[in-house]
């Protein structure tokens, strides 16, 4: 049951796998179980992605499906029966704008069981760490396409460091030019080279 | 030395201008040496002494920034696009405008950004070609621009950018006339796909067009192909420069899968290619991201005709090992590298390039997209400095 609707969002097929999901639903699956086969479905993409044989596109096709999924699921789940692998405070760092690999990020963590805090674009220091304070979180992801966010991203680390969180909270980073060496400037504690490394740095780091 | 080069230069070793350097290069030559042509006015503003407003709005005052930034850093055999001057240009041609330095309130030293908001739905993707390109592209511009809704309005505009296209020409004649090339000038030509992503759907919804609407996407870019062209063949006719900027991020790798490039995107790659090498034009296709698994792709594009400018995510050395017979190789010094770097590992770097892309000539030695504008200036002469004391 769960396998077939697996395999049409592994191979995505957005109007079958929507399809199949609605008459399981009014057949009276268990919902919880819809969600596991989403999810067996977005590790099948995974696994894809990993060998190659599916790109971004397919990896933000996948995620589209699954949330169309979830809303439509949603309203079947009782209140707490959804739980959360933790919680991520997002980011794309002060002085830049860029948002595209800042919101894959988001959806594909989203997608796999994260709580996402979004916080947009252009985003000071201190409002990553009043976030963090407030969540509780343990994972802070910034992006940043320009060089002038690595100032921003060191800054915000710094910043962290002075809350005296920095030994609580994991750091990673991600964007264009982002190396190992803007890690080593920023002070951050990892960098992904695309979306699906940032969500297995996630994993990592949140004992997922 | 490569089939197509000029016969005066077959079996000698006399020293190059900057132009025959780069001709040489493009038809997959040897040149003397390396030549060296970076995108560099976002640092040269800056190292000049000029905010990033002025360098976009004022052609003179970017050039002087840029004349003190290469007597100090060192010389150069070409300069890649140039932003000098096109504020105006930016701040018009795109639906929803930029975040542009000095203006709306955006500190006038701050690098320009673009923004990118959804102005169009799937269902318009056929109503392009139904309406005409040149009524609907007006439809989106008015959209943002209040002052394009009106005759009156349209007349100073393009009143305003017929006189930044002169001063623009008469930077292009200078730096000619101190024997260096510019590569491209201003002559933008945009591949359909990559528009639509950029300027009309943002990038979200463009991806799962990929997937919904495929048919439709291809057909909206098929509406606006010849429109693109023209505007890209009317920028070689007015610079006087016959090379032409692609540029590329959206239909790479780093986004799209192969079945999608070669069944959407590689058709319009390969139609602007052959459109403009027909008529004696060199595209540069600038392609930012990774473009890796799709280089076996550009081997159908005209041989000896075109320049491939990696930004530093691509693996260059991939690259000459699968088109270097093909087209002309160019970049790739990481925009991370010349900030953070030392300038040893700047010249390390660049001597690897030299030897190992710019082997058997058809290189160009450049900066990954554009240099940063807060480049250390010690690595930017590392890399000026490299083309000089290293030969391939």
């Amino acid at each position: 049951m769960t396998e077939n609707i697996a395999a049409l969002l592994a191979e995505l097929k957005e109007d079958e796998a929507l399809s199949e999901v609605r008459s399981l639903l009014d057949s009276g699956a268990d919902p919880l179980s819809l969600v596991e086969g989403l999810r067996e479905g977005m590790s099948e993409v995974g696994r894809r992605f990993d060998e190659k044989e599916y790109f971004l596109s397919e990896l933000i096709m996948s995620a589209e499906i699954f949330k169309e999924a979830i809303a439509l699921i949603e309203p079947h789940l009782q209140a707490g029966a959804s739980q959360t692998k933790g919680t991520v405070i997002i980011g794309t760092v002060k002085g830049d704008i860029h948002d595209i690999g800042k919101n894959i990020v988001a959806t594909l963590l989203r997608c796999e069981g994260y709580d996402v805090h979004d916080l947009g674009v252009d985003v000071p220091p201190a409002s990553f760490i009043d976030e963090l304070k407030e969540t509780g979180a343990f994972l802070l992801a910034l992006s940043g396409l320009l060089t002038l966010a690595f100032d921003s991203m060191k800054e915000t680390v710094e910043t962290l460091a002075e809350a005296g969180l920095r030994d609580k909270v994991k750091v990673i980073i991600g964007g264009g030019p982002v190396n190992e060496k803007v890690v080593e400037y920023s002070g951050a504690d990892a960098f992904g080279v695309d979306a699906a490394q940032a969500v297995k740095l996630a994993n990592e780091y949140l004992g997922a | 030395m490569g089939a197509n080069a000029p016969k005066s230069l077959k079996g000698t070793q006399h020293i190059m201008d900057a132009l025959q350097r780069i001709e040489t290069a493009i038809r997959l030559g040897k040149p003397d040496r390396v030549p060296v042509a970076p995108i560099i006015d976002f640092f040269s503003a800056r190292y000049g002494g000029i905010t990033q407003h002025e360098m976009l709005f004022d052609v003179k005052k970017a050039d002087r920034a840029l004349l003190k930034t290469l007597n100090d850093l060192g010389w150069v055999d070409g300069l890649h696009f140039s932003w000098a001057g096109l504020g105006r240009a930016l701040l018009t041609v795109f639906p929803t405008p930029p975040l542009m330095p000095g203006v709306n309130g955006f500190p006038p030293d701050q690098e320009f950004q673009f923004l990118e908001k959804t102005v169009m739905e799937p269902e318009e993707y056929l109503r392009i070609e139904e309406i005409g390109v040149g009524r609907w592209l007006m439809e989106k511009l008015r959209l943002n621009h209040p002052e394009l809704r009106s005759l009156p309005g349209m007349a100073r505009t393009g009143m305003g950018l017929g006189m930044d296209v002169l001063k623009i020409k008469r930077s292009t004649k200078g730096w000619r006339a101190k024997g260096i090339e510019p590569l491209v000038g201003a002559n933008l030509c945009m591949i359909p796909l990559e528009a639509i992503s950029m300027a009309f759907r943002s990038f979200d919804r463009f991806v799962l067009d990929l997937f919904r609407y495929p048919q439709e996407l291809k057909a909206a870019g098929q509406a606006l192909m010849k429109t693109f062209i023209n505007v890209g063949r009317m920028g070689v006719m007015t610079s006087g420069i016959k090379r032409v900027f692609l540029g590329g991020t959206r239909t790479s790798a780093s986004f799209i899968s192969p079945r999608q490039f070669e069944e959407l995107a590689l058709p319009e790659w390969q139609e602007m290619c052959e459109y403009f090498t027909g008529r004696g034009v060199t595209p540069l296709l600038h392609l930012d991201s990774d473009w890796t698994p799709f280089f076996p792709y550009f081997k159908s594009l005209p041989r000896g005709k075109c320049i491939l400018n990696l930004d530093g995510t691509s693996d260059i050395f991939k690259a000459k090992e699968v088109l270097g017979d093909h087209i002309c190789i160019m970049g790739d010094v990481p925009a991370a590298l010349l900030k953070l770097g030392e300038p040893e590992e700047v010249e390390e770097y660049c001597h690897r390039l030299i030897t190992e892309v710019g082997k058997d000539g058809g290189f160009i030695l450049s900066s990954g997209c554009s240099i940063p504008i807060d480049a250390r200036p010690v690595n930017v002469k590392a890399m000026f400095a490299s083309v000089l004391k290293y030969k391939p």
